[in-house]
């Protein structure tokens, strides 16, 4: 028994080691002194954080992202929340198809997606530009918002709309004071979620950005294949400690709402 | 009865049908449309027909491509369930805290991003990183033994990343499995080991399963992590259909493969559907 | 009940007939799930000042009644009136006060906002609204718990606090839905009376729904009493209780023997009939119009318990039983007898009270009680 428990033990230990690592291993390489990716690090300096800052592509680049997420998670929240509305309180013809139309950015492989919408943008003119990005960043994050707006509405007790109306409060002041401060944690929390799915996609900002116009992960793409000098790894840093925080204030807001 | 408040007549119900419309409608322009456009491209590039298709499966190399998709996915499939279970079944027994340290270390990566943690495993695993640094400096080995741009360095990053989507299924289905049932099997005269396989392991099953089928489909459609640290030979579906595309631009051909990477998604998807809740699966994160 | 013939006109009717104007009438109001009639042409005067309770089990219509009154279910068919005059206008316009069975306190505001929230929503001034809510809150004795969320508050306080701003706008009439089903007995009968209280300090209409009988007898001006989508009898507490006007309200209320039988007249004197048993009936008791089968009620505490040798009077009717049982409460006795007929009978004696030995289990006994303490109606 103590020999199984101790093998159990030892293999969590491992695994926590194999999950945890790679997240933290490209801390030291970011403060590294050394021109080359190397093991271990000749020395500590903060040089590749300068590089960041003073590079237009990647300054310009984080600016870009930003901006692009912080769009994202407005229209996606904007649209989300009054699709989990009508999901969540409607009983119409074709809602399941509805359910599933909403939900299936997350289903269908991006790189379907991305060379889809790689296809028709160009002939709208619209690759290349910001709101291509806003509008394929909102369709994968649109799936995060429903279900996270539909999960906090379903938890708001009707009752408490009854009461405020029959305390004589219209259907919008109702919504105002009672329904939307209810649901608010759910919100954010898709709002957060959108926010990150922007700001670490990839595969579809690979085909919808240009040479002008680049996201942050779309930069990082780049240079990868070079791999060369710890920048990344410093980028890489910076970029896990923002969506480590973020997701963690998401999490915490949608335990809050749940409770 | 407080029913007589939720029961909203058919008619109200159908006034929160308009609150979906925005959505639907630019999902139908911007997702919807765009993938109906490029699939198309399948029967009509270069020309009318099913030339495209017939070309793929009579191809050797784009069959090769699918059965390498499938089995690289199963093996990731596999790999993920053998250490998520032993994990899940630690972290559903654990003691609180360490039940909480365990479910950290599973969420600490599902929280950066895929593209952060494929650079990581090629910063460990290349020639001159981690770990031939390390195995190097101990004389262990006298040149970098090769960990990427090989099958190895797919499965290693792709088994890591998809981890969570296994474990955390499982965890949930364990989390909710009446230990007494387990005692109540020994108390029966059942061994350990019976008492494990004839009542605990059946009954969490579902959660294997739900997390199986994530993990399956996720990696079906995987490219960043195969593009970085596998072998270019050896390419995925994903990696093919972005050549076609943007290097060839062969339209036609990449528009097949995409319809075929998707038929098998959702063919998976709608086997798995009749036996799992979906939507509950998909309530995670998802990958590239 | 279940699934019998209309109610007799009898029924219906509402023993004294109010004087004053009523403060809300309803007029064959109906509501209709499909085939279900969930309401079936409810007749009702309410009147000012009053406290009426809608009593029923759980699904007889008195809960949708109550969200038709407010303004929540549009009725199939039928009128509400509130002082003569017909309304129609959303919850919102209604000015009714409504205390729900979970509450439904804004869990985000604080105990003062919640009971704020109706001035705030009629515009009243920072400074009105903070006098309104330090004195409802006064009112229901939370004058310290303003700053409380729902969640720091006891089940009682939330229900004070409920109350307090169903009151607080000063409503023509206040509706409470089972208010109190999920307190414990002491805290439950305690609120019974200070929301008697606080009614009878406002002099405001109040119409209460509840499904504890116990709970209806000590609130109520009187009682509305449902089954099956209808009103089976109205009047006050001690008509409902003495006079029932069917066997389900007579069943439902407080404990009964019951015997089931049909009228017989043999040379003046009528009596109940069956194969097993044979009890002469008040004078005053009307013939049903259909010659239906009637049901003969005797209260527990109405029902003396004798020696089989007793001697009995001309005006009473005596049932030979044996006991079954006897349990001790503290300041009564309850017997469970088994008649020779085969039916089940209650008795209830305070201890103290009655003279003599109580009768041991087994024994052989006469229940018996006076002719006119034989409650008849009609089998519905």
């Amino acid at each position: 028994m103590s020999i199984y428990r101790l093998a159990l033990s030892a293999f969590g230990v491992l695994m926590v080691v194999f999950l945890v690592a790679p997240t933290l291993v490209l801390v030291p390489v970011s403060f590294s002194s050394g021109r080359a990716l190397q093991f271990p690090p000749p020395g500590f300096s903060l040089r590749w954080y300068e590089t960041i800052v003073t590079s237009p592509t990647w300054s310009f680049s984080t600016v870009v992202s930003f901006q692009i997420a912080v769009l994202t998670a407005i229209l996606a929240s904007i649209l989300g929340t009054l699709a989990a509305f009508g999901l969540v309180r409607g009983r119409f013809p074709g809602q399941s198809v509805a359910n599933a139309v909403l939900l299936s950015p997350m289903i269908v492989p991006v790189v379907i997606i991305a060379i889809g919408m790689f296809a028709v943008f160009a002939s709208w003119r619209l690759a290349g530009s910001p709101l291509a990005l806003i509008i394929a960043h909102t369709v994968l994050a649109l799936p995060y918002v429903v279900v996270n707006v539909g999960a906090s509405l379903r938890t708001v007790d009707r009752t408490l709309e009854a009461a405020s109306m029959n305390l004589g409060a219209g259907p919008l002041t109702t919504f105002r004071y009672v329904t939307l401060p209810l649901i608010l944690p759910g919100v954010l929390a898709g709002a957060l979620f959108a926010f990150i799915v922007s700001w670490d996609e990839v595969v579809v900002s690979i085909f919808l950005s240009s040479p002008f116009l680049q996201t942050l992960p779309v930069v990082m793409w780049n240079q990868i294949s070079e791999a060369v000098d710890p920048t990344v790894a410093a980028v890489a840093t910076l970029l896990t400690f923002a969506t480590t925080i973020l997701f963690a204030l998401a999490t915490f807001v949608q335990r809050r709402s749940e409770r | 009865m407080a029913a007589g408040l939720r029961k909203a007549s058919p008619r109200r119900g159908n006034r929160w049908a308009w609150f979906v419309l925005p959505a639907l409608l630019f999902l139908a322009v911007f997702f919807v449309y765009p993938l109906y456009e490029m699939l198309n491209r399948s029967f009509t590039e270069p020309d009318v027909g099913l030339q495209n298709n017939v070309a793929f499966f009579g191809t050797d190399v784009y069959v090769r491509v699918l059965i390498n998709t499938l089995r690289i996915s199963f093996l990731i499939t596999a790999i993920c369930m053998l250490f998520a279970y032993p994990y899940a079944y630690i972290m559903a027994h654990a003691s609180r805290r360490t039940a909480g340290v365990l479910l950290i270390a599973v969420l600490v990566p599902f929280w950066s991003s895929i593209l952060v943690r494929t650079y990581a495993w090629a910063v460990i695993l290349q020639d001159t990183g981690l770990i031939n640094s390390l195995l190097l400096g101990l004389g262990l080995v006298d040149e970098p033994l090769s960990l990427v741009r090989n099958l190895l360095g797919t499965v290693i990053g792709m088994v890591h990343i998809l981890m969570p989507f296994m474990v955390l299924p499982i965890y949930a289905v364990m989390k909710g499995i009446d230990t007494n049932l387990v005692k109540a099997a020994a108390n029966l005269g059942s061994s350990p080991l019976d008492a494990f396989r004839r009542v605990y392991l059946p009954l969490s099953l579902p959660g294997v399963f739900a997390g199986s089928l994530l993990v399956f489909v996720l990696s079906l459609g995987s490219y960043v992590t195969p593009a970085v640290l596998g072998n270019p030979d050896q390419a995925m579906l994903g990696q093919v259909i972005v050549t076609q595309v943007q290097s060839l631009l062969n339209w036609g051909m990449g528009a097949a493969m995409a319809l075929i990477l998707l038929l098998v998604t959702l063919l998976i998807l709608a086997i798995a559907g009749r036996i799992v809740n979906i939507g509950d699966a998909f309530g995670g994160r998802t990958t590239d | 009940m279940t699934a019998g013939p209309r109610p007799r006109t009898i029924a219906n009717k509402t023993d004294d007939p109010p004087a004053d104007p009523a403060s809300l009438t309803l007029q064959k109001v109906s509501k209709h799930y499909g085939a279900l009639r969930a309401v079936d042409e409810v007749d009702l005067e309410v009147r000012e000042g009053e406290f009426v309770t809608f009593l029923g089990p759980s699904g007889s219509g008195k809960t949708t009644t109550l969200q038709i009154v407010a303004g929540f279910t549009k009725p199939t068919s039928g009128k509400v009136l509130i002082d003569g005059k017909p309304v129609t206008a959303p919850p919102h316009k209604r000015d009714i006060g409504m205390v729900f069975q979970n509450y439904a306190l804004f869990p985000h505001m604080t105990a003062a906002d919640n009971i704020g929230y109706p001035l705030k929503i009629r515009k009243a001034s920072k400074k009105e609204r903070r006098g309104s809510i330090a004195e409802a809150l006064d009112m229901v004795g939370l004058a310290e718990h303003g700053d409380r969320y729902p969640s720091q508050l006891s089940g009682g306080q939330q229900q004070r606090v409920a109350l307090a701003r169903a009151l607080v706008f000063r409503p023509r009439i206040v509706l409470l839905d089972e208010p109190l089903g999920a307190l414990d007995k002491k805290l439950r009968e305690h609120l019974q009376l200070e929301i008697k209280r606080i009614q009878h300090e406002l002099g405001i209409t109040m119409v209460y729904v509840t499904h504890e009988q116990e709970e209806a007898l000590v609130m109520s001006d009187r009682i509305v009493v449902f089954n099956e989508g209808r009103v089976q009898q109205v009047g006050t507490t001690e008509q409902i209780y003495e006079r029932p006007a069917s066997l389900f309200v007579a069943d439902f209320i407080g404990e009964s023997n019951i015997f089931q039988g049909s009228l017989e007249d043999h040379g003046g004197t009528r009596y109940l009939v069956s194969r097993a048993f044979r009890f002469k009936i008040p004078t005053n008791v009307s013939s049903p119009a259909d010659d239906g089968p009637l049901a003969l009620v005797v209260r527990p505490e109405r029902l003396r318990i004798l020696r089989p040798d007793a001697h009995t009077q001309v005006e009473e009717n005596t049932v030979e039983a044996v006991v079954e049982d006897v349990i001790y409460l503290g300041n009564e006795r309850r017997y469970t007898l088994v008649a020779a007929s085969g039916h089940n009978l209650i008795g209830r004696h305070q201890v103290g009270v009655s003279s003599g030995d109580s009768p041991l289990v087994g024994t052989k006994v006469l229940a018996v009680w006076h002719v006119e303490d034989s409650i008849v109606v009609p089998i519905g």
